[in-house]
């Protein structure tokens, strides 16, 4: 059964180091290494970056869900209080687009992004590796 | 006369040790003041600054001998210098200051991460870390997060153009990603050297961190370090551009 975290800090950088610690408890459960834990810390970051760069009011706030089930971590990060396009498509020229999305095509399985109820959605899918145990 | 390397015991007492004794047991343990400052060498500190600490906490160990005590004084100079190291990480190569504690897990964490992946082929995982270390998952995660603020002095190295590999990137790959790629080119442009062609590996090739440190020759918690000043750097880069 999937179990999850929430976390839900302002939609401010300087918040970003409490949602690396989340990524690294919950990377832990799936028993990742520190490579992959430190991978998936740089790309929850750089999602989360993402829909910083997008305007947004003072009050704003990054919602996270970090859910994982058996080898694999899902993590969508919602951005309430953005301003979102109205017909729902993406901005293909929004700050940064180019750098975030070479990151997260080196660093995660799959990633994308939407528009929902008028907030915008950035979503990462990670799976452990294939490993030899421990002798 | 304490000899060098022998039993404390033989001399006459801590200030007995004339100038010309204190020299012999200096001279004859550069060997260990050199081979302790290698063991913190892949740690972000230039080497001839840890061989100079290492050295001056070797004169003081002779200073400070007590023959008396009847400890050898290798096991002394040892204590010593691993000690002065270690004031010296924790003075010098913090450009964020952790508290002592957690900088203490992080040099205790970067030792075990070095010697586990040697030992298992691969990067360990935090429990295998945090056993090695005798500490808790999140004692190692907040010391890991406490290393990003380490100071990694190849950032500080003045910049130099490298066209070659950017040029290599703009080419690389598939049409559809040109711009993109070539947009990354463009910003890399003011990573040091060291820094550009790990961006490059990682996120152009795509090699893994252990991959890129085998590859350039230091550690991959090293990688991970450069890897995230680096993106910090193309960030504000785009950002600026924009």
């Amino acid at each position: 059964m999937a179990q999850f975290v929430d976390v839900s800090v302002p939609a401010r950088p300087q918040f970003l180091s409490l949602v690396r610690l989340a990524l690294g408890s919950v990377g832990a459960q799936l028993d990742l290494t520190l490579e992959e834990l430190d991978d998936l810390q740089l790309a929850g970051e750089e999602l989360c970056l993402s829909l910083l760069r997008r305007p947004s009011g003072p009050d704003a706030r990054l919602e996270l869900r970090l859910e994982w089930e058996g080898d694999a971590i899902e993590v969508r990060c919602r951005l309430d209080g953005a301003a979102a396009r109205p017909d729902g498509a993406e901005d293909e020229h929004a700050i940064g687009e180019a750098l975030s999305e070479q990151i997260l095509d080196a660093l995660v399985d799959d990633h994308g992004r939407a528009a929902e109820d008028g907030a915008v959605i950035a979503w990462l899918r990670k799976r452990r590796g294939e490993r030899l145990p421990a002798p | 006369m304490t000899e060098p390397g022998g039993r404390a015991g033989d001399a006459a007492g801590p200030t007995g040790l004339d100038a010309s004794a204190r020299d012999r047991l200096i001279e004859s343990h550069l060997g260990l003041a050199a081979y302790l400052a290698r063991r913190y060498s892949d740690r972000g500190e230039p080497p001839e600054d840890l061989r100079q600490v290492a050295s001056l906490a070797l004169v003081k160990a002779a200073r400070r001998f007590d023959p008396s005590v009847g400890v050898e004084f290798s096991t002394f100079a040892t204590r010593t210098i691993v000690g002065e190291l270690k004031h010296h990480f924790r003075d010098h190569a913090w450009a964020v200051r952790a508290p002592r504690e957690v900088q203490e897990h992080y040099l205790e964490v970067s030792a075990a991460v070095g010697e586990l992946s040697q030992r298992l082929g691969r990067s360990p995982t935090l429990r295998e870390v945090a056993t090695a270390c005798s500490l808790r998952e999140d004692e190692v995660l907040v010391a890991m997060e406490a290393g990003q603020g380490y100071r990694t002095a190849s950032l500080d190295a003045p910049e130099s153009a490298s066209d070659a590999v950017l040029d290599r990137l703009a080419d690389e790959g598939d049409a559809e990603k040109l711009e993109q790629r070539a947009e990354l080119a463009m910003h890399l442009r003011g990573l040091p050297d060291r820094e550009r062609e790990i961006v490059r590996l990682r996120f152009i090739e795509e090699l893994s961190q252990s991959q890129i440190a085998a590859r350039v020759g230091i550690s991959q918690m090293h990688v991970s370090r450069l890897l995230r000043r680096a993106l910090e750097q193309l960030r504000q880069a785009y950002e600026a551009d924009a």
